[in-house]
């Protein structure tokens, strides 16, 4: 005999609904702080991944020749703090040819959850000849760079 | 036994029955008028209700109760409105989303036309979307006030509450499994949720005379939606191959709140991945990504439950639910189409219409009112599910027209006829005036034209069934002959790619770096069951296509399956060419048609086997049949479970190999389909730098489907990350597989390389302009 045949039962339509609000009873509760609590600790939710992006502003119109003693044109960065905690950050800037590496300058911040902020790179201390200008966040794995010749003033272009 | 039970899932319907327009479900008589006035008052109450929820649908609960109503109310509404009877709908419950989907689909076109005309720029936003569908509703309800008492719905067919709550409890242990995963934990849970998956269906296969159609239906259902959400509910945003690119179309049609018609793209022209899951997003609060990985899997997961009763009208119960079993534990169903969302809706679709050709339990002018609206659905869902289907159906009325000739005797069906000419004309109109998308199908001629047929690509050393079995799946090729392959390939037809002048150079040479492999605890075991589960489908064509030949030529087959085999061998023939040549298997992924064809050559494949004991008994005598065929069922239901033990992931867990990514957070399919926020940050990043127009892109087969899924580009975007086929000034995206890993994936016809990423090469040629620590971005 089915549920819905038992004398003074209730009838399976019934019974489903009562289900149904006893779910949507559950799905209420978990969307509260505490629900939220209950279900992080279940491993149904997590923070979301903290990470930073360092990009160049105009990636595009990166400069091809870059003049030594003066700050690149066009080679602004940015570093966005993609985290829901505020950190603080260190970049620093060098120029490199083949293995040998010059820091050209460096600086700190610190950035809210979210919070991004653009930088000009510091003027760069290079010799005539293609160049690699690296900006880096220390301690970090992030960095960008870009390909470049450096210019003496005295240097024919 | 109920006259349910007896009739094989179509409920027995009386002469009285028929005369008094009287459900046979319902032991009560016909419903008093006043009765079905209160049920249209409890329907009207239900949209006023959805239109309550859509203003708090940022609750949870609010967007379960939406999603539900959105695929059962409109749907039941129109159905209702087409004099449906109850019997019909609850003997085949397909209909009911299938028709819902339908109502959505209309609502949507109607707003999104109108809306622009009279100002509303964004017609797919709540209100404008909640206008039409109310509307359309109300006109639904009203046409159906009158509809005779048999046509409302009655619940009492229904299995008891337990069966209809706790099996559910399955597939929520599914999700929580695959989100445990997604956020770090050990693959318990969801190891466990596959353990009661097999367990439920060597039990429902055991059981399955002595359970009810409602029992076994729910058993398919929780079944599929579990399997379907441990895989789709993986990565941080949809999980797959081509539901990357269906994502971004749908995110687009979403932020937009507009779908064009007539853009010409092909993603563009479909409507299950563009206005559909945008309009189920604006009704319910629920973010497109979870509507295509989470709701789509639970609107689909009715497949298996159609293709169990549609098999039931023409084989017995326990047949019925093998052939449902057989098509479910394939791995289609699981793996690939929670990440084809265009497929899962136009599959459902399909099964609707072949439901509604041959239920003779609606009227004729609802039937074919019915088979237009399921063709039409079909058709703006998706290309390739449409053309099979009207190759199929035009190939059956060929048939039918020989035959005619043959024996002098008209055997041209109407259906099938009405059908073919439905699937041609709306799908004239929709691929050509209305969305200019018909440039698939000319692309394709080109395709032949240039490549030709492509016959069995695997026939290497001459051995026809190998190659055959093989069909135009891929195989590996070392980095070594890919590289010069590749470079050739683009020397031939992507001339207007400029490699820098040293990128020839010795240094650069691509170098290999081999997926981890895992240890296989008995490789001679994996081996077997896998070549046991490409020989059962093999098999199952074959006996699929003896049935059909054999209920063809003999002149007692009821008229019903003998139209089923008709069907069935054009659905062989397309099925046989997709693995024969490799052009036209790039139309139509062979997988996929096998998923659709096994729709209807289940029936003559289990029709076959139903008979083989009768012939038995007729030819020997010495056993009962009854034995005969309880034989067949234990074996075939044991070679069921053990695919379903391999394409479930459950073979991988316990013996090795590569594991699945349902159960684990490494391997291959991980690495290609689950992607990271980091890593979406960083293709999203490089959309608003790139001009589509003009400028190359580059992104290897682990990264591309991050571009795909972030990015509008879809144009002028190359996979084949190597030194001598990127482009002097070109973008460059590097997804974690590449940064981290070190590795990259291309592919050349039907060869898969996997070698190390070119990195000193692009450092040296390229600025490094964007970084995230998972994700970079290079140009120059």
């Amino acid at each position: 005999m089915s549920t819905a045949d038992a004398p003074g039962g209730l009838s399976p339509a019934r019974k489903s609904l009562i289900a149904l609000a006893v779910l949507l009873m559950v799905l209420g509760g978990a969307q509260t702080p505490p629900g939220g609590t209950v279900l992080r600790a279940l491993g149904l939710t997590a923070e979301p991944p903290a990470y930073t992006e360092l990009s160049f502003t105009t990636p595009a119109a990166l400069p091809d020749f870059v003049q030594a003693g003066a700050v690149p044109e066009h080679a602004s960065f940015e570093i966005r703090n993609r985290g829901t905690t505020a950190q603080d950050y260190r970049w620093s800037v060098y120029v490199e040819r083949g293995k040998r590496r010059v820091k050209a300058g460096s600086g700190a911040l610190r950035l809210g959850p979210g919070a991004a902020r653009t930088l000009k790179p510091p003027a760069l201390r290079c010799t005539s000849g293609p160049v690699r200008v690296v900006v880096q966040l220390d301690g970090r794995t992030e960095r960008i760079t870009f390909h470049s010749v450096c210019q003496r003033p005295g240097d024919l272009v | 036994m109920s006259p349910r039970d007896r009739s094989g899932g179509s409920p027995l319907v009386t002469r009285e029955d028929r005369r008094r327009g009287r459900s046979p479900l319902s032991t009560h008589p016909d419903l008093p008028i006043h009765r079905a006035s209160n049920q249209t008052l409890v329907l009207g109450g239900l949209l006023m209700l959805m239109d309550a929820l859509v203003v708090v649908r940022h609750v949870w609960a609010a967007q379960l109760v939406l999603v539900v109503l959105l695929l059962t109310l409109p749907g039941y509404l129109l159905l209702r409105a087409l004099r449906m009877r109850s019997a019909a709908m609850t003997a085949f419950p397909l209909y009911i989303p299938a028709a819902s989907l339908l109502v959505l689909l209309g609502s949507g076109l109607l707003v999104n036309l109108v809306g622009p005309m009279v100002g509303v720029a964004a017609p797919l936003r709540p209100v404008p979307l909640l206008v039409s569908l109310q509307i359309i509703c109300a006109v639904l309800l009203v046409a159906g006030a009158l509809a005779p008492s048999g046509s409302a719905l009655r619940l009492n067919g229904l299995p008891p509450a337990r069966w209809l709550t706790l099996p559910l409890l399955v597939p929520v242990l599914a999700a929580v499994g695959a989100i445990r995963l997604n956020t770090g934990h050990n693959m318990a849970v969801a190891l466990t949720t596959l353990v009661l998956c097999v367990i439920a269906l060597t039990v429902a296969t055991a059981a399955a005379d002595t359970l009810d159609f409602g029992r076994l239906s729910m058993i398919l259902y929780v079944v599929a939606l579990s399997m379907m959400w441990s895989f789709s509910l993986r990565s941080d945003l949809v999980y797959g191959f081509d539901i990357a690119s269906e994502y971004g179309a749908t995110h687009r049609t979403a932020m937009e709140g507009l779908w064009h018609a007539g853009d010409g793209d092909a993603y563009n022209a479909m409507l299950s991945i563009t206005m559909l899951p945008a309009q189920i997003h604006s009704l319910t609060g629920i973010t497109d990504a979870v509507v295509l990985k989470a709701v789509y899997p639970a609107i689909f997961a009715i497949f298996p439950v159609g293709v169990f009763r549609l098999a039931g009208r023409f084989v017995p119960r326990r047949w019925a639910f093998l052939a449902a079993a057989y098509v479910l534990v394939q791995g289609g169903i699981m793996k690939q189409l929670p990440a084809l969302a265009r497929q899962e809706i136009a599959l459902l679709m399909f099964v609707a219409l072949l439901g509604t050709v041959f239920d003779d339990k609606i009227g004729r002018t609802a039937r074919a009112v019915l088979v237009s609206l399921f063709v039409g659905g079909m058709i703006v869902s998706h290309y390739s599910t449409a053309y099979l289907a009207v190759t199929v159906f035009g190939g059956a009325l060929a048939l039918q027209a020989v035959v005619s000739v043959v024996r002098r005797k008209r055997s041209v069906n109407l259906a099938v006829a009405g059908v073919f000419g439905a699937g041609l004309l709306i799908g004239a109109i929709w691929y050509v005036p209305v969305t200019h998308a018909a440039a698939n199908l000319t692309s394709f001629g080109s395709l032949l034209d240039s490549k030709g047929f492509q016959f069995l690509p695997g026939l290497k050393d001459g051995n026809f069934v190998s190659a055959y079995m093989k069909g135009t799946e891929t195989a590996g090729i070392t980095a070594k002959d890919y590289q010069p392959k590749i470079a050739e390939e683009f020397r031939q037809h992507k001339a207007f790619v400029k490699p820098h002048a040293d990128a020839a150079q010795k240094k650069y040479d691509l170098a290999a770096r081999p997926l981890p492999k895992s240890p296989v605890l008995v490789p001679a075991l994996r081996g077997l069951i896998n070549t046991g589960e490409l020989v059962a489908q093999q098999l199952g064509n074959l006996l699929g296509m003896i049935g059909a030949l054999v209920v063809i030529s003999r002149r007692k087959s009821p008229g019903p399956i003998r139209v089923i085999a008709q069907l069935a061998l054009p659905a062989l023939f397309m099925l046989a060419l997709f693995r024969l040549s490799s052009t036209f298997a790039t139309a139509y992924n062979q997988g996929r048609a096998q998923l659709q064809a096994m729709v209807i050559l289940v029936i003559p494949l289990m029709w076959l086997i139903t008979r083989l004991p009768l012939w038995v008994r007729r030819r020997s005598g010495a056993r009962p049949a009854s034995l005969v065929d309880r034989g067949l069922s234990t074996l075939t239901a044991g070679g069921l479970i053990v695919i379903f033990l391999n394409t479930c992931g459950f073979t991988g867990a316990f013996f090795g190999g590569d594991k699945a990514g349902n159960l684990s957070s490494s391997g291959e399919d991980y690495d290609r389909f689950s992607m990271k926020r980091p890593e979406l940050a960083g293709a999203a990043w490089l959309g608003r730098k790139v001009e589509y127009d003009r400028e190359f892109v580059y992104a290897d087969r682990y990264a591309v489907l991050r571009v795909f899924a972030e990015t509008t580009i879809t144009d002028r975007v190359f996979t084949d990350v190597t030194p001598q086929t990127l482009d002097q000034h070109a973008w460059i995206y590097a997804s974690r597989s590449n940064t981290v890993d070190g590795r990259a994936r291309g592919q050349i016809d039907n060869s898969v390389s996997v070698y190390a990423f070119p990195t000193a090469f692009v450092h040296d040629h390229y600025n490094l302009v964007y970084s995230n620590g998972m994700s970079e971005v290079f140009h120059r």
